[in-house]
C-alpha cells in the first residue's frame, strides 16, 4: 500500500552500524522541512552485529502509529534486503551499497522485484575520503534525498550543525561524501522518482521518545531521587534522568539490584524526596515484596514497569502488554495502589506528573505501564501543548510540631479518607515510626484485631478517595458507533487509525481508550461501555488481561478479543483488516 | 564519658518484648547512650529496622524509626541519607538478614560509602523464626533446619567488610555496654559506611555462644598496639574468630580520608529534601534536540 501524502523510509543494518543515528537525522530532516514523522525502531538483544531497523513514517498530517510496508529501505547490508524484501511497496526503491551486496537488485521494477533498485558504492566513496567506511551511512542519506528530490542544503546544515563543534575535517568530509554520492546517482539513474512529499506545513513538534517524555515529565514533576538497575527497555529512562542529574539537582544511582533500586526509592520517598524506580517485568518481580512495604507504610512511590515480551528473560527488546494482571495484585496482602498505562508521548509526559501527585496525595504506590513499543518510539509532541500545565501537589505534609495539633504525632491517625497528614524525619520536635509490621495510629506494631480492621479499612479507603483524580475513559469518534474498539496504554493510536481506515470500508467504529486503568472510575465509565453496540478490545498479550479486567468490574464482555504477543506492536491496517474480514 | 543530659527520653511507653537475657538489651542501650552523649536531636535520626527481633529496637526508642523489610535494612537507609545527608541513619539488623537475605546489599553498601551506621547484631541463629541455622553459625550447629548439625563454615563479617572496601570496621560485644557505646560512637560519627559487628548471645537458642563464651574471649585491641589504619593487618586481627578463641573486639579499621558518596556528590547536588520543586522548567529538555 502506498499513500499520496505519506512514505516510510526504512534504514536496516547491523548493531553498531549506526542505524539510529542515521534515523535521527533523516527524522530532523523530515521535520524542518515541515513534514509530520512517527519513528519506531526493531533490533535484537546484542551489542553488535544482528539486524536493527529504523522507521521513519513521514507524513503531511499526523501520524502517531508504524505501519507495515517500505516505501524507501537504505540496506546497509545483505540481511536487510533479505529481511525487508517482501515489505517494499510497488515501486518504492531499495538504496544498497553497490560492491558489498550480495543479491542482484534490479534498476528497475519487474514482477519479480517491484520496487526500484540504486546502488551507489557508499563505502568506496567513504574509502576514498578517509580511507574508512565511516562516511558511508552519509553518502546514503544523501543518495536518499536524491530519490525523494529533497533539496542537499537542509542535510548540509544539519551535517554542520552537528558536527562543527567537533571539527571542520569531519564537517569537510561529509559534506564531501554528500556530493559525490550525489553526483553518482545523478550521474548513473536518469529514473525520476515520484514523491509529492517536498514539503508541508506540519504545526510545530517536539519529536521527543517515550523514555525522554517520561523522564521530562519527572523532571518537572520534582524527581529527586531515582535508583535502578539496568533491564532493557527501562534503562533509557534512567539514563535520560542520570544525563540531567547535575542540572536538576537529582540523585540517579544504580543500585546493585532491583530490590535495592525500590529499597533506595522508598527510603528517598520516605525522607520526603520525590523518588522514582524503574525497571521492566524482570526486574519488576524482584522488586514487588518492598511495593508492598510502600503499601503498609504508605510511603509514596512512583515505579515504572517497561514491558517487554515475558515470561522470564523473554523477548528482552520486543513489545507487550503482558504485565497488566502482574502489577495488579503484586505483592503479598491487600493495599491501595494506583496503575496507569498512558497511550503516547504526551500521556506519558503528563501522567507521570499525575503518578507523582497521587502518590504524594494518597502516600501510596503508583505503577506507570509502559513498554518497549511506547518507550523507544519517536512520537510527535505538539509544541503548543502547555508543558507547564500540571502543578505539583504534595499533600499533606505537617511542617512544624504545631500543625499537629495534639502533644504526640500519629503518623498513620484515622481519617475521613484514610489519608493520614504525613510528616518527613527531620522535622523538629516530631519523630514517628512507620514500618511493615501492622500498626497501630501511632505506628506502633499491633496484632490486635479491631485495630486491624480498623487499619487496613483506613488504607483500603485510600481507593475509592482518590478516585475523582481518576478521568474516565477518553472517546475517540462517533460515540454511537456500530463498533466500539477498546484499548488502553500503548494500542491508542494503531486503534484510532483503525478506526479511520475502517470508515473507508463503511464501517463506524469508535475508540474507547484507556489510559487510567486502576483503580477504575465504575460511576464514570460504566455508561461508556453500556452504550456500546459491538466491540473488540485490542491488547499486546495472550491472554486479554483487559478484557478479563472489563468483565470483572463492569461485567462487559467484547464480542473479540484482537490479541497480539508476537513481539511487535499492532499496525492500523492490521487491526482494520482483521476486523473486516472476521465482524463483518 | 557520660554527658550530665537528661537520659528520659530512654524509656517509652512499650517496653521490649525480647527474651529476658537476650543480648539485643545491651546493644538497645548502648545504641541510646551512644546517641544520647553524642547529643544528636531525636527529630535528626532514624534507626532503620531488618526484619527479626533486632529489627525491632526503633520502636523502642524515642527516635524515628523505620522497620524495613528483612535483609533490605540498608538500601532503605541509604536511600534515606542520600535524599537527607542531615539526618543520623542508623541499620539494626541481625546476622540472618544482613548477611543472608541481604548479603549483596550489606557489600555494595561498604564500597558505595554511603555515611551510615550498620549495627549487626550478630547472634548466630535466626531467633525469632526458631532457632535455625544463620550464615555466621558454627559448623555443627544443630537447629530445626539442621537436624544433623550444619554442614557450612560461618561468614566472618568483618572480614566480608574489609574486602569489599568499607572505611569503618569494628566488633563489640553485648554484654560490654560501656565499651559497645563508645564504639558505636565511632561508628555514628565516621564519615561514611561503618559496621559494628556486635556479639550478641541468643538465650534461648544459641546454648554456646553466650555471655560467659564472650566474656572469656573478648580483648579489646586498643588496650594492646594495634592500630586500625591498614587493611591488611585489619583482615589478619579479623580472621582471629576463625578460630572460635579469641574475640577481638574495637575498631580494627577506618579510613577517614576515602570520600563519602555525599561528600562526591554534595558539589554537584544539593540536599535532595531542601529543593524547591514548584516551578522547575523543563523547557530546554524539549528543545535541546
Amino acid at each position: 500500500m502506498k499513500l499520496d501524502n505519506e512514505f516510510v523510509i526504512a534504514i536496516g543494518g547491523k548493531a553498531g552500524q549506526g542505524v539510529l543515528s542515521m534515523g535521527d537525522f533523516i527524522r530532523h530532516i523530515v521535520q524542518d522541512l515541515g513534514l509530520y514523522s512517527f519513528v519506531w525502531v526493531d533490533y535484537p538483544s546484542l551489542i553488535k552485529g544482528g539486524h536493527n531497523v529504523v522507521f521513519i513514517r513521514v507524513s503531511s498530517e499526523p501520524v502517531y502509529a508504524p505501519v507495515e510496508y517500505i516505501t524507501y529501505l537504505i540496506a546497509l547490508d545483505s540481511e536487510s534486503i533479505e529481511i525487508h524484501y517482501d515489505d517494499m511497496v510497488k515501486d518504492g526503491v531499495l538504496i544498497y551499497d553497490k560492491d558489498s551486496t550480495k543479491q542482484e537488485i534490479h534498476t528497475k521494477p519487474s514482477k519479480k522485484q517491484p520496487f526500484f533498485g540504486v546502488g551507489v558504492p557508499f563505502q568506496a566513496i567513504s574509502r576514498g575520503i578517509n580511507k574508512s567506511p565511516r562516511y558511508a551511512n552519509t553518502a546514503a542519506i544523501a543518495t536518499l534525498h536524491f530519490v525523494l528530490g529533497w533539496s542537499l542544503d537542509g542535510y548540509k546544515s544539519l551535517i554542520k550543525k552537528k558536527f562543527k563543534k567537533k571539527s571542520q575535517t569531519i564537517v569537510d568530509d561529509n559534506i564531501n561524501a554528500i556530493d559525490q554520492a550525489y553526483q553518482y546517482v545523478e550521474d548513473n539513474y536518469d529514473t525520476i522518482f515520484h514523491n509529492t512529499l517536498l514539503k508541508g506545513a506540519a504545526k510545530p513538534y517536539y519529536a521527543i521518545d517515550g523514555s525522554q517524555a517520561l523522564a521530562f515529565g519527572a523532571i518537572k514533576a520534582g524527581v529527586k531521587f531515582t535508583a535502578a538497575y539496568p533491564m532493557t527497555p527501562a534503562t533509557p529512562i534512567f539514563d535520560h534522568l542520570a544525563k540531567h542529574a547535575d542540572d536538576y539537582g537529582i540523585i540517579a544511582k544504580q543500585a546493585e539490584d532491583e530490590i535495592s533500586a525500590i529499597c533506595m526509592t522508598v527510603g528517598a520517598s520516605y525522607a520526603g524526596a520525590r523518588a522514582l524506580t524503574m525497571s521492566s517485568g524482570g526486574g519488576f518481580s524482584l522488586m514487588v515484596e518492598a511495593l508492598g512495604l510502600s503499601g503498609i507504610t504508605e510511603t509514596p512511590l512512583v515505579v515504572i514497569n517497561a514491558m517487554r515480551g515475558g515470561p522470564s528473560t523473554g523477548l528482552p527488546t520486543k513489545t507487550e502488554q503482558s504485565d497488566l494482571r502482574f502489577v495488579l495484585h503484586a505483592s503479598q496482602g491487600e493495599f491501595p495502589r494506583v496503575v496507569l498505562a498512558p497511550g503516547d508521548s504526551v500521556e506519558l509526559y503528563t501522567m507521570i506528573q499525575h503518578a507523582f501527585n497521587l502518590a504524594d496525595l494518597y502516600q501510596l504506590p503508583v505503577i506507570v505501564l509502559t513498554d518497549k513499543y511506547l518507550a523507544t518510539s519517536q512520537m510527535m509532541f505538539p509544541q503548543d501543548i502547555d508543558i507547564n500545565a500540571i502543578s505539583v501537589d504534595r499533600g499533606i505534609v505537617i511542617k512544624k510540631k504545631a500543625d499537629i495539633g495534639s502533644d504526640t504525632y500519629a503518623r498513620y491517625l484515622f481519617t475521613k479518607d484514610g489519608v493520614s497528614p504525613r510528616a518527613f524525619p527531620g522535622t523538629r520536635g516530631i519523630t514517628f515510626h512507620s514500618g511493615s509490621d501492622e500498626h497501630n495510629e501511632y505506628g506502633e506494631i499491633s496484632e490486635d484485631h479491631i485495630n486491624r480492621v480498623k487499619m487496613m479499612d483506613k488504607r483500603m479507603k485510600k481507593e475509592h478517595s482518590l478516585l475523582p483524580h481518576i478521568p474516565k475513559p477518553e472517546v475517540y469518534g462517533n460515540p454511537y458507533a456500530e463498533l466500539t474498539l477498546i484499548s488502553w496504554g500503548s494500542t491508542k493510536w494503531a486503534c484510532i487509525e483503525a478506526v479511520e481506515l475502517l470508515a473507508k470500508q463503511d464501517i463506524t467504529a469508535n475508540v474507547l481508550h484507556f489510559s487510567y486503568i486502576y483503580p477504575f472510575n465504575i460511576k464514570k465509565t460504566q455508561p461508556l461501555l453500556d452504550r456500546i453496540q459491538k466491540s473488540v478490545v485490542v491488547e499486546n498479550n495472550a491472554t486479554g488481561q483487559f478484557a478479563g479486567l472489563l468483565k470483572q468490574y463492569f461485567n462487559f464482555e467484547p464480542q473479540h478479543a484482537l490479541l497480539k504477543y508476537d513481539g511487535h506492536p499492532f499496525y492500523p491496517q492490521e487491526i482494520s483488516k482483521i476486523i473486516h474480514n472476521t465482524m463483518f | 564519658m557520660k554527658t550530665k543530659k537528661d537520659l528520659s527520653s530512654h524509656y517509652t511507653q512499650s517496653t521490649p518484648n525480647w527474651c529476658p537475657g537476650c543480648g539485643n538489651y545491651g546493644i538497645w542501650v548502648s545504641i541510646k547512650n551512644a546517641l544520647q552523649e553524642l547529643a544528636i536531636p531525636e527529630h535528626k535520626v532514624v534507626l532503620v529496622g531488618d526484619v527479626g527481633c533486632s529489627g525491632k529496637l526503633s520502636y523502642w526508642t524515642h527516635y524515628n524509626g523505620f522497620a524495613g523489610l528483612h535483609g533490605r535494612s540498608i538500601p532503605i537507609a541509604e536511600g534515606i541519607k542520600m535524599a537527607n545527608s542531615d539526618l543520623t541513619v542508623i541499620v539494626v539488623g541481625g546476622d540472618g538478614g544482613l548477611l543472608g537475605e541481604g548479603l549483596q546489599h550489606f557489600l555494595h553498601a561498604c564500597r558505595r560509602n554511603v555515611n551510615i551506621a550498620v549495627i549487626l547484631h550478630n547472634n548466630q541463629v535466626y531467633g525469632l523464626t526458631t532457632g535455625q541455622t544463620s550464615p555466621t553459625s558454627d559448623p555443627g550447629y544443630m537447629s530445626s533446619t539442621t537436624p544433623d548439625g550444619s554442614y557450612e563454615t560461618p561468614l566472618n563479617p568483618s572480614l566480608l567488610a574489609l574486602t569489599a572496601q568499607a572505611t569503618f570496621v569494628s566488633a563489640g560485644f553485648a554484654g560490654n555496654t560501656t565499651h559497645l557505646t563508645e564504639i558505636m560512637k565511632a561508628a555514628i560519627l565516621h564519615p561514611g559506611f561503618a559496621l559494628v559487628d556486635a556479639y550478641q548471645p541468643c538465650v534461648t537458642y544459641n546454648y554456646i555462644n553466650t555471655y560467659e563464651f564472650y566474656s572469656k574471649r573478648v580483648y579489646d585491641v586498643s588496650t594492646t598496639p594495634y592500630k586500625p589504619n591498614n587493611r591488611l593487618r585489619a583482615m589478619k586481627k579479623s580472621m582471629e574468630i576463625e578460630g572460635g578463641k579469641k574475640f577481638p573486639i574495637g575498631i580494627l579499621f577506618q579510613d577517614t580520608e576515602k570520600p563519602s558518596l555525599q561528600s562526591q556528590i554534595q558539589n554537584r547536588v544539593k540536599p535532595l529534601v531542601k529543593q524547591p520543586i514548584t516551578s522547575i522548567s523543563v523547557t530546554s529538555l524539549f528543545e535541546q534536540d
